[in-house]
This record gives C-alpha cells, sequence and structure tokens, in this order.
C-alpha cells in the first residue's frame, strides 16, 4: 500500500482472438481492497456470469517488517456473439475516495471451424496428429542477394496439451551466418482457418548469405512430451470429479519442413570501392582536429549506419598520405537485431600521426555498397578533408637508424673546413663545344680528307695512262705499220724493218703496260703467258721480231714480195694478239 | 675598332673578377666569425653576376650546413660536385649531411665495368679531354699526311691508333659534357612531396620524398617532371617543390 499513486485498474482476457460461441473470461484487477465496481460495456458479446469479485491478500515478511497486498479481481464470463473485432468498454472502481478506469480491450472473433474436432481433443492417446502438433519454419522472403538478410522464424503450434519441450536438433544453416533474434518462447493463441492453436516461437534468427546459390534452410527438430489422459481409467467412477485423473507422458519428435532459398549472386561488374556492404548505409567521416603539429595525433572516425550486414562489414582501404603513420583502425560494432535486418552502426576509428610539415589532404573515401531493394550499387562519399600539419617541436628526431658502422663514423665528425682560395670562371663556359673546339676539331679532318681526295685523284690518273695506252696500242702500230708500207715503197729496205720491229715492241710495250727499258723476247713470253696468249701467237710474235732483227742487218737479201708478206704477218699478229687479249 | 672593344671588354671583365675575389675573402671571413647569413649573403652576390667555381658552391655548402638547411647544404655540394666529380671535401661533406635528412634511398650498385668507365671519364674535367682530343687529332693527321707525301718510314698503325685515341677522348669528354649540361637532376626542397603515378593531383600515390633528396629529372609536362631515384623508383611530382643542380 506504499505507492497508493501506482494503482491501476487492469484488464486481461484469456482467449484473444476468440472463436463464436467460445466462452471468455474477462478479469478486471486492481492491487487495493476494491469498492464500488461498476462493469463495462459488453456489446457484441453476451454475458454468462459475473462480475464475481474475488479478494486475495498475501503478506509478507521484509527485514522485520511486514508488507500487506490486497488484490481485487472482479471477473465475467462472456461468450462472442458475431464475427467482427469488438471492443469491451472501461470499467470504473472506486476506491479510498479515489476513481479507477480501465483501458478499453479489443477482442477479435473469428469463425468456428472446430466444431467437431473440438471434443474430440484427447480421444486419440496414440498419437498428436500432424495437425494437432507441428513445427513449421518461415522466412521472409525465398529470392535474394548474395549479403542479404532474412529472417526465419521456427513456430511451434499445438492443439494439445505439453508437458515439455526440449530442442533435439538445432538447424546448422550452413552458408548462412547467423545472428539469433530473442524470443519470448511463451505460448500466444492464434487462430488458423477458424482452429485456436496455441503458437509459441522456438527459434527466430537474422541470416545473412554468405554464398550464392540454392541453399537450405535445414529443419529443426524438437523432442515433445503430451500429456494423455488415460482412456480406460478404471478409477474413474471413484472419481466422479476427476480430481485424480491419471495422465500418461508420450514422447514425440516434430521437424519442420525444410525450406529452399535462391541466393543471387551480386551483379556484376562490382564497383572499386566495394567491400561486401549490402543494405542500406550511409557514412560519416569525422575528424577531431585540421591543424596539427608534426608527429601528434588525429583521430579519424569513420561511421557506417544503416541497416544490413553492418555487423560483416571490415574495415577496408584508404589511401592516406604516405607521409601519415596510421595504425590498425579500432572498430566499435554498435550493431543490434531489429526485426528483419542488423541494423545500427559500426565505427572505425583511426589513430593518424603526420610525420612532417605540410598541407595535407585525406581523400574522398568512397565506399560503395549493394541496396538489394533497388538491385542497383550505391556510392557512398565523404568530402575531402584538408589538414595543415605545423612544424612539430622535435621533428627529425627519428634519425637515429644507422645502417653501418661508417655513418657512425661520420656522425661524430665535422664538415671541412671552407675553401679560401678560387679561380672564378663564367658559368657554364667550356672549351668542348665552344667555336675554337669545333675550328680546331673540324679543320684537321678537313686536311685528312682533303688529302685522301688528292691522292686518290692521283691515283686514278696513273691509272687512266696505263689504260688509254693499251686502248691506243693498236692505233699506234697500225700507224707504224703504215709507215713501213711507205718505206717498201719507197725502196727503203733498212727503214722497213725498223718500223715493223718498232711497231711490234711498241705495241706490246703499250698494250701490256712494260717499260721500254724491261723489252725482250723473255718478258714478251712472260706476259703472253700471264695474260693466257696462244703458244702458237706467241711463237710467230717472237719469230717475227727474230726476223725483223736479222733482215735489219741484212736487208740486200730481202724480196719485195717477201717484205708484203711479212708486213701481212705483222699485222695479223697484232690483230690475233687483240683478240686474244680481253 | 674590334680591337678596342675586345680590349675594354677584357678589363671590363677582369674589374668583375676582381672585385668579385674580393667579395668572396670578405665572405669567408664572414664565415670565419661565424655570421653565417652574412657570408651566404656574399657569396650569392658574386653568383648572381654569372661567376662560378667549386670552391665558391662548397663554401656555400657549408654556410648552409652550419645554418642546418641541409637541403641547401647538399644543393650546393652537389653543385661543386658537378664541376668537380673528384671533390674530395665536398664528397665529405655531403656524405655528412645526408645523414641529416629523412630519405635514406639505396643506390642500385653499379657494375664493375661501370664503375671503371665512369671513374676513367670522371679522371680530366671536360675541358682536358676535349684538349686531348685535339691533339690527338692534329697529331694523327699530320702523320698521316708525312706518311703519305714523304718516303720517311713511320710506323704503320699510328695513325689508326692516334685517330681511336682522339676518338675516345671525344666520347669522354662527350659524356662528362652531357652528364652535366643535359642530365636534369635536382634537390627536393618541400618538406614533404608525394610522388604520383601520373602528372596529376587524381594520380595514385607511390612514395613520398623529403627535403634534401636528389632526384634526376627525366621528362617534363608543364609543372609536372617525371623523376628518377638513384633507386630505380619513378614518379611524378611538382616542379616547384625541387631546385636543380
Amino acid at each position: 500500500m506504499a505507492n497508493g499513486q501506482d494503482l491501476q485498474l487492469s484488464v486481461a482476457v484469456n482467449k484473444n482472438p476468440a472463436l463464436i460461441g467460445e466462452q471468455i473470461r474477462v478479469a478486471f484487477s486492481i492491487a487495493a481492497k476494491g469498492e464500488n465496481f461498476i462493469g463495462p460495456n459488453f456489446k457484441g458479446f453476451r454475458i454468462l456470469g459475473g462480475p464475481n469479485p474475488s479478494t486475495s491478500s498475501s503478506y509478507t515478511f521484509v527485514n522485520g517488517k511486514s508488507e500487506s497486498h490486497v488484490n481485487t479481481t472482479y471477473t465475467y464470463i462472456v461468450q462472442a456473439k458475431q464475427i467482427g473485432e469488438f471492443t469491451i468498454g472501461s470499467a470504473t472502481l472506486k476506491t479510498k475516495g479515489k476513481q479507477y478506469v480501465s483501458k478499453p480491450l479489443n477482442i477479435k472473433v473469428v469463425k468456428n471451424n472446430n466444431s467437431k474436432s473440438n471434443n474430440s481433443k484427447t480421444k486419440n492417446p496414440k498419437a498428436a496428429s500432424a495437425e494437432q502438433l507441428y513445427l513449421k519454419a518461415k522466412v521472409n522472403k525465398t529470392k535474394i542477394y548474395q549479403g542479404e538478410q532474412i529472417v526465419v522464424t521456427y513456430k511451434l503450434f499445438t492443439r494439445i496439451d505439453l508437458a515439455s519441450t526440449e530442442f533435439s536438433k538445432n538447424p546448422s544453416l550452413n552458408g548462412f551466418w547467423t545472428q539469433d533474434i530473442k524470443t519470448t518462447s511463451k505460448f500466444k493463441r492464434e487462430i488458423i482457418d477458424g482452429i485456436p492453436y496455441n503458437v509459441a516461437t522456438v527459434k527466430k534468427a537474422l541470416l545473412t548469405a554468405q554464398k550464392s546459390g540454392k541453399l537450405v534452410i535445414d529443419p529443426m527438430e524438437i523432442k515433445t512430451q503430451i500429456r494423455v489422459q488415460n482412456s480406460n481409467n478404471r478409477s474413474n467412477r471413484f472419481d466422479p470429479f476427476g480430481m485424480f485423473n491419471q495422465f500418461s507422458l508420450m514422447e514425440q519428435l516434430i521437424n519442420s519442413k525444410p525450406i529452399f532459398v535462391e541466393v543471387m549472386p551480386l551483379p556484376s561488374p562490382k564497383p572499386i570501392h566495394f567491400y561486401g556492404g549490402v543494405g542500406k548505409l550511409k557514412m560519416k567521416v569525422e575528424i577531431d582536429k585540421k591543424t596539427i603539429k608534426a608527429n601528434e595525433a588525429i583521430n579519424m572516425k569513420i561511421t557506417l549506419s544503416g541497416s544490413g550486414n553492418l555487423a560483416l562489414i571490415e574495415p577496408f582501404k584508404i589511401d592516406f598520405p604516405p607521409d601519415f603513420e596510421v595504425y590498425d583502425p579500432k572498430v566499435i560494432d554498435k550493431t543490434f537485431s531489429a526485426k528483419t535486418h542488423t541494423s545500427g552502426k559500426k565505427i572505425f576509428e583511426y589513430l593518424l600521426i603526420p610525420r612532417f610539415e605540410g598541407n595535407y589532404e585525406i581523400p574522398t573515401i568512397s565506399y560503395n555498397y549493394f541496396n538489394p531493394s533497388t538491385k542497383k550499387y550505391k556510392t557512398l562519399r565523404s568530402n575531402k578533408i584538408p589538414i595543415s600539419v605545423l612544424k612539430g617541436e622535435q621533428e627529425e628526431n627519428s634519425i637515429s637508424t644507422f645502417s653501418n658502422k661508417q655513418e657512425v663514423k661520420l656522425l661524430n665528425s665535422d664538415i671541412r673546413y671552407i675553401h679560401t682560395e678560387t679561380d672564378l670562371q663564367e658559368k657554364g663556359t667550356y672549351f668542348y663545344q665552344s667555336k675554337l673546339f669545333w675550328m680546331l676539331f673540324i679543320i684537321p679532318i678537313l686536311l685528312f680528307l682533303s688529302l685522301f681526295v688528292y691522292l686518290k685523284i692521283l691515283e686514278k690518273t696513273n691509272k687512266n695512262s696505263i689504260y688509254s695506252k693499251s686502248r691506243k696500242a693498236t692505233t699506234f702500230a697500225k700507224k707504224r705499220l703504215k709507215n713501213a708500207q711507205k718505206h717498201l715503197i719507197n725502196d727503203n729496205k733498212n727503214l722497213f724493218f725498223e718500223e715493223i720491229e718498232k711497231s711490234l715492241w711498241g705495241y706490246f710495250a703499250n698494250k701490256f703496260a712494260v717499260e721500254v727499258a724491261q723489252l725482250s723476247k723473255e718478258s714478251v713470253r712472260q706476259y703472253f703467258e700471264k695474260f693466257e696468249i696462244k703458244e702458237q701467237t706467241q711463237n710467230q710474235f717472237i719469230s717475227l721480231l727474230g726476223d725483223c732483227e736479222m733482215a735489219r742487218f741484212t736487208p740486200s737479201k730481202m724480196q719485195n714480195t717477201k717484205m708484203e708478206e711479212l708486213l701481212k704477218l705483222a699485222r695479223e699478229i697484232i690483230i690475233e694478239v687483240e683478240s686474244q687479249k680481253k | 675598332m674590334r680591337k678596342l672593344f675586345l680590349i675594354l671588354s677584357l678589363v671590363f671583365i677582369g674589374n668583375i673578377l676582381l672585385a668579385s675575389n674580393a667579395l668572396f675573402q670578405k665572405a669567408n671571413k664572414f664565415y670565419a666569425e661565424h655570421r653565417y647569413e652574412n657570408a651566404i649573403a656574399l657569396y650569392d652576390s658574386i653568383q648572381q653576376k654569372g661567376l662560378q667555381s667549386t670552391a665558391l658552391f662548397y663554401n656555400l655548402g657549408n654556410a648552409h650546413y652550419k645554418l642546418q638547411s641541409w637541403a641547401q647544404s647538399i644543393l650546393y655540394f652537389e653543385k661543386t660536385l658537378k664541376i668537380n666529380t673528384n671533390h674530395e671535401d665536398a664528397l665529405h661533406n655531403l656524405a655528412l649531411t645526408q645523414l641529416k635528412i629523412v630519405d635514406k634511398i639505396e643506390a642500385i650498385p653499379l657494375l664493375f665495368f661501370q664503375k671503371w668507365i665512369n671513374s676513367i671519364i670522371a679522371f680530366f674535367p671536360i675541358d682536358s679531354w676535349a684538349v686531348f682530343c685535339i691533339i690527338f687529332l692534329w697529331l694523327g693527321v699530320v702523320f698521316f699526311a708525312i706518311r703519305k707525301l714523304t718516303d720517311l718510314q713511320l710506323p704503320k698503325h699510328l695513325f689508326a691508333i692516334l685517330i681511336i685515341c682522339s676518338a675516345l677522348t671525344f666520347v669522354f669528354s662527350n659524356s662528362q659534357h652531357t652528364q652535366k649540361t643535359q642530365q636534369k637532376t635536382a634537390i627536393i626542397f618541400s618538406s614533404s612531396v608525394v610522388i604520383k603515378s601520373a602528372p596529376s593531383f587524381s594520380a595514385n600515390d607511390i612514395f613520398s620524398l623529403h627535403a634534401g633528396s636528389k632526384i634526376r629529372i627525366t621528362d617534363q609536362i608543364g609543372e609536372w617532371i617525371h623523376i628518377q631515384l638513384s633507386n630505380g623508383n619513378k614518379g611524378w611530382m611538382l616542379k616547384e617543390n625541387c631546385r636543380e643542380i
């Protein structure tokens, strides 16, 4: 009675929803002694009895103090008359001068299909039929994308008295990431097709599809104990009130049916910044300081909030400026299982330490997620965050790692002193590639080339003279032979032979580029052989030379006819040699 | 008239040189008195006249080292070495300065013959090689002329040997010249630069460089330069972040 202000007139019914013709108990109760109860308006119901007041009281002793609790209940028995939703109006109760009003209550009344089976409830003791006791699994979607979440609910429906229930096999749910949702496993009345059932949600879980394909939500198995009234009870007659009715317990296993869920792979192509987030997400990027000294820490928070497979989202790659020392982010999981999705936030806390002064920028952070309801990838983008880093207090302190002994040795020594002597020069003047250099470089090359060309020309003219001589050898020889003919006509025998000899020697010398000093019969043979002149021609040539020589000293012996023959022979031999030497 | 102009200009240049030498000595004095900023200002004024020398750059490097501006210091030591690859003091001081900077870039080791060739090329400065080249060339041509035009008996292969020597010295001179004028190297001056995979801000970050690192510039598109490190890494960055040696 300590807190009279908290008193309240509450109302309860035992069957909601109810069937037509069913008896419903409506109870109004208050934790006080009641007086002056005024009943409500039972529109749509027939009042079968009541109000029946009853009072219960209890005493408790706590720490030597006694407290008494009084409870007053007014009970009505009503019967539903027609289908529909009816409201039981407010009841009023007065106690200790105060008036309490109960809240109105809605009751749903449905059609009764149960008239036949209602009485045969416990007639069949052997086993409860599947109609009377079953386990049903239900999912809210059967076609989902990978990473999308579905809710699976296992419900136990019963119309018989269960002594106990016990999980004998929990579903393994392969391919899903499972998050259980808390359920109250109290039985609730539910009417299905006009048949009232007691229904309990045995298990409710959020499933996140981890792979694509046809996944099975496998059945659950529950072991139940059914209380069965012994039908052939002999003690029945001694117990007309049924107070000592004997019940036996019967075990029964019930299974739910497997459900197939089609998991579709996420559509390709996946965006670059897709890291597996599926659902409906929002991103927030926060930073605690924008101006900082080098070597001090910045806290950066990336918050992903919304609904979806948040619990599975991992920290992703962010391109921080390379001069920032970045530590692995702290992951704060503030997710909870809502009705059909995981909701809440996932926070990644980064600790960044810029090591050098300068102006930096945390780049745009992009995050792509897949929205299964629109079947599209969506992009979340943060703004760039400029960070200006000032010069730190103990910058460049980190240089204490030396890779070799030489460096340590160097550290102890100081720089060498400046030079006091100098020869200043104009900038960028080299002798190399100056005009003078190129002149001195090109002149000798030109000299060399001209010398070379000069020598070549000299050689060529030499060669030319020899060639022309050999070409003209026949003409010269023929001229000489013509002269010889003149001498023959003038009867100048001595000159005639001399002219023929000269024409032969001259031809030979010119044709074979033989110097005059070397002219001899041996050299003739030698040169003829070198140029492959026939032996016969060789012999003729030499014998002709011999004849002429001989005739020069004894000209009188020669007759004119013989001389003409000789001239003719000389002509033929020259032609012969000419034709053979090519 | 032309002669007069030449003489005048020579006198003018001589005057500048004399004045600059005086400035140089004054700067050295400042350095000795630990007034490094003043010393740097004077050294810079000599530079602005278009004059240079190993000592000038070397001293600038030292002065910047004393002021702990490592990137500048490295730049001037590298400049010294660009003129004289074997400048021992600059090499020593550069090694010390490189301990102070952030990036430790390990150069890809050269093959033994590359090392030999490099050391041969660096043995004489460009102009010495150029003079050798000219001398060998002249000797070669003169020997050729003597052999061909007179009866003097000279060794047969001398001409070929001289021409080959001339060609080699030309190549050495040329390769050193391209190394010093064509090949652009630079020192990073920004405290930190992000190297991109392409010449655009939206390109991926490849790595980052810090003040004092030496890079080779291999290409340029607008404000972006393509760089290569001695360890072989390549990428793009904005030109304003570095200064050429």
